[in-house]
Order: structure tokens, then C-alpha cells, then sequence
């Protein structure tokens, strides 16, 4: 059993434009359980005790209950969130899925990288 | 003569099948349904008649509708056959919505399984639990 007031924490590198625009897909999705998305370069001043370094070498997500999700377990706990994309999300954490569920967002992490290197130019 | 005690044959025997696959849906489809609507009897009970109404509904339907025999019987054999044959067909039908029945329960109930999933994945860390107004606004 979840915890019944648990919410959850998106770190989004804020300086990417993927990730702003993906915060803001993430933002119109309706929730099961309350996702707040907050930018990276704003943890400090939020509370967040990990370190902005370590927030933007992987999409990090934090949940009320104290639990840290990186990378590919972020992306797979922010879909269980989100009421159309909780099936999806449980198809991504079986062992049959979890590799392609890596390079998905392994991709889309590259992705966001590299665009955000380009525009830094 | 014979053809219309073949129809009269053939709408008792189908009334019969309707009525037994019908009670069976309804019986066994109760428990089922208890599960999916979280203990909430009168709510699956109420669900549960309504997709048996529908079910006789169909069935009843199909059974006028296919009543029609295209040729005269005349002897025995071919009433047995065109009994036969009509009686077929509506087994057909309702075994196929019978099968449309399950598959509805059992998507009813796997919706109801993934919304009330826990996390699936195990967490990479663990921090102290965050205070309850969650991060501060700056």
C-alpha cells in the first residue's frame, strides 16, 4: 500500500528546452497522485538535499516518502503518476520491457543534452 | 404443418439455452464483479443485471430475427436439419457473447488492478521524508 498523502517531485533541468517542454506536457496530464515539477537550478532553494550537479547528470524525481528515483526509474515512476500512463508504466518496469524502457529515455536524455550543448554555442 | 412446430421447437429449445447461459452469467459473474467494485455490493449487483438484461436483449433479438426457415419442411430429416442448423447459430451467438462478457469483466477488473498498482520500481536511494507543504516556493 502507497502511502495515502504520497506526491512526488520532478527536478527538470530548467536551461533544456526539452525538458521545459516536457515539464510542461507533464503538467497538463491528469495525476493519480500529485506530481509537482520544480527546475533543477531551483533545489537549493526549495530544500531539495541532493546536489544541483547530480540533479542535472540524471533526471532525478523525490517523493514525499523520502524515496529517490534516477534516470530510467524516474521516468517510469513519474508515468505511474499520471492516470493514462500507469498501464505503461508497469509494462516498463517488467524485465521484458525494462531494457527498451533504458533506451527510450536514455535517448530522450541524449537528446536533451546535446540540444542543450548546441544552444549554449 | 411441420414448419411451424419446427419454429415452435426451435424457440423453445433457444429460450432454454438463453435462459441457462443468462443464469449462469449471473451467478458466477457476481463474485466477479464484488471484487472489481471494491466490496460494493448493491453496485455490482445493480451492474451485474443490467449486462444480463442486455445479454437477453441480444439473444432474444437474434433469436426472432433468425427465425425465418428459406424452405418448406416436409419430413422429419429435414426438420431435424433446419432445427439443427437454426439452433447452431444461436449457440454461436452466445458463445460469442459470452466470451464479449468475460472480456469485458476481466477489462473492467484489470483497469481497476493497474490503477491501484504500487510503485513499480524500487527506490535508488533513500532520503529523510520531505516536509509535508513539500519544496519550499523561492
Amino acid at each position: 500500500m502507497e502511502p495515502r498523502d504520497l506526491s512526488l517531485v520532478v527536478w527538470f533541468d530548467g536551461d533544456c528546452g526539452l525538458c521545459r517542454r516536457i515539464a510542461t506536457w507533464l503538467r497538463a496530464q491528469e495525476t493519480i497522485v500529485p506530481v509537482q515539477l520544480v527546475a533543477a537550478q531551483r533545489a537549493r532553494v526549495a530544500g531539495c538535499p541532493i546536489g544541483l550537479e547530480s540533479l542535472l547528470a540524471q533526471l532525478t524525481v523525490t517523493a514525499s516518502d523520502g524515496a529517490v528515483y534516477r534516470g530510467t526509474n524516474a521516468w517510469i515512476v513519474v508515468l505511474w503518476a499520471l492516470r493514462n500512463y500507469r498501464a505503461l508504466s508497469l509494462r516498463f518496469a517488467t524485465p521484458r520491457w525494462r531494457p527498451w524502457a533504458e533506451r527510450l529515455f536514455g535517448a530522450i536524455a541524449g537528446i536533451a543534452s546535446w540540444t542543450k550543448r548546441r544552444a549554449a554555442r | 404443418m411441420e414448419t411451424t412446430l419446427t419454429y415452435f421447437a426451435y424457440v423453445l429449445i433457444s429460450i432454454a439455452l438463453t435462459a441457462w447461459v443468462g443464469r449462469t452469467l449471473h451467478q458466477n459473474g457476481r463474485a466477479f464483479l464484488i471484487d472489481v467494485f471494491a466490496n460494493r455490493e448493491d453496485l455490482a449487483d445493480s451492474v451485474n443485471h443490467l449486462l444480463v438484461v442486455g445479454f437477453y436483449l441480444v439473444n432474444f433479438g437474434y433469436m426472432s430475427l433468425a427465425l425465418k426457415l428459406a424452405e418448406r419442411v416436409t419430413t422429419l430429416t429435414t426438420a431435424v436439419e433446419a432445427l439443427s442448423y437454426k439452433v447452431g447459430l444461436v449457440l454461436v451467438v452466445l458463445g460469442a457473447m459470452h466470451f464479449f462478457n468475460l472480456f469485458v469483466f476481466s477489462r473492467i477488473r484489470r483497469h481497476k488492478k493497474v490503477l491501484e498498482a504500487p510503485r513499480p520500481v524500487a527506490p535508488d536511494m533513500m532520503l529523510p521524508p520531505l516536509p509535508a507543504d513539500g519544496p519550499r516556493e523561492g
